[in-house]
């Protein structure tokens, strides 16, 4: 069941560890219900801290437009994918989190989840060193 | 010349045919002048909601100000309908801008072709909720 703290939803998500030259991708499953309208959903990665849950990291930030079809009797479940959110921003460690917000629809209803990005230095830079030379 | 010809309005993006109370819809366009009549046109929308059983005198007319560009002549208003009706819109210029106009905008140095808008009750909420994400 979903819980809200600070105003932000948590919902389920699975776990990922990534590399900080690599990119995120998040879908985000949904349910809409009302006209059709166009709006736009974005994802970016969080971390904890004193003040708050999911302090944003804006480096990591990405939004899609969404176009959300008209259901007048029932909801709907959708998906979206957010694609290519960057984490050369973040320093490598633990404990990330991701947050996902909806605009130019009523409000700004605010979900995500905690502790599920493990982040990892990137890869090393190719190196090569000449050790000896044998001369014939 | 008659007062009302002074000055060209050109809509080039009408309101829609039917709409919803409580959306915001934008009218856009330009003003010309065809002859030296001073100061840069303002304009207003003429808002009338039109009901059967009143006669014009007693009918709701409101007024929404333009917000003109300079240089360009161009203008936008925005209409807002608060209830379900059938409202008429015409977009009105004036030489001097009118702060509060609730009497009526005078003198009238130019018209539009008016607009008729369905506004039906506003349709059911709008929700969205997001239900889970998957990372990858």
């Amino acid at each position: 069941m979903a819980e809200i703290v600070f105003l932000v939803t948590k919902i389920p998500c699975n776990s990922v560890t990534k590399r900080q030259d690599q990119t995120l991708n998040v879908r985000v499953n949904f349910t809409y219900k009302g006209p059709a309208k166009t709006g736009r959903l974005g994802a970016v990665v969080t971390q904890q801290t004193i003040l708050t849950e999911f302090d944003e990291i804006g480096s990591t930030r990405k939004e899609v437009a969404i176009n959300l079809p008209a259901a007048t009797t029932g909801t709907q479940n959708l998906a979206t994918d957010i694609i290519g959110l960057p984490l050369a921003g973040c320093k490598p460690k633990s404990g990330y989190g991701i947050k996902v917000y909806v605009l130019d629809l009523d409000g700004k209803p605010e979900s995500g989840c905690l502790n599920i990005l493990t982040v990892t230095e990137g890869a090393l830079t190719p190196e090569l060193n000449i050790t000896s030379l044998t001369v014939s | 010349m008659a007062l009302e010809d002074m000055i060209k309005i050109e809509i080039t993006k009408p309101l829609p045919e039917t709409g919803e109370a409580g959306i915001v819809y934008k009218i856009e366009g330009k003003a010309k002048m065809f002859g030296p009549i001073g100061a840069f046109p303002w304009v207003y929308a003429e808002v009338k909601k039109k009901e059967w059983y009143k006669p014009e005198i007693l009918e709701e007319t409101s007024f929404e100000r333009g917000f003109p560009i300079p240089v360009t002549g161009s203008f936008t208003i925005d209409f807002k309908p608060e209830k379900a009706g059938i409202y008429e819109v015409t977009v009105l210029a004036t030489p001097a801008p009118l702060s509060f106009p609730v009497v009526g905008v005078f003198p009238v140095t130019g018209k539009a072709d008016m607009m008729k808008v369905a506004v039906g009750a506003p349709v059911e909420e709008k929700v969205i909720q997001v239900e889970s994400l998957i990372l990858s």
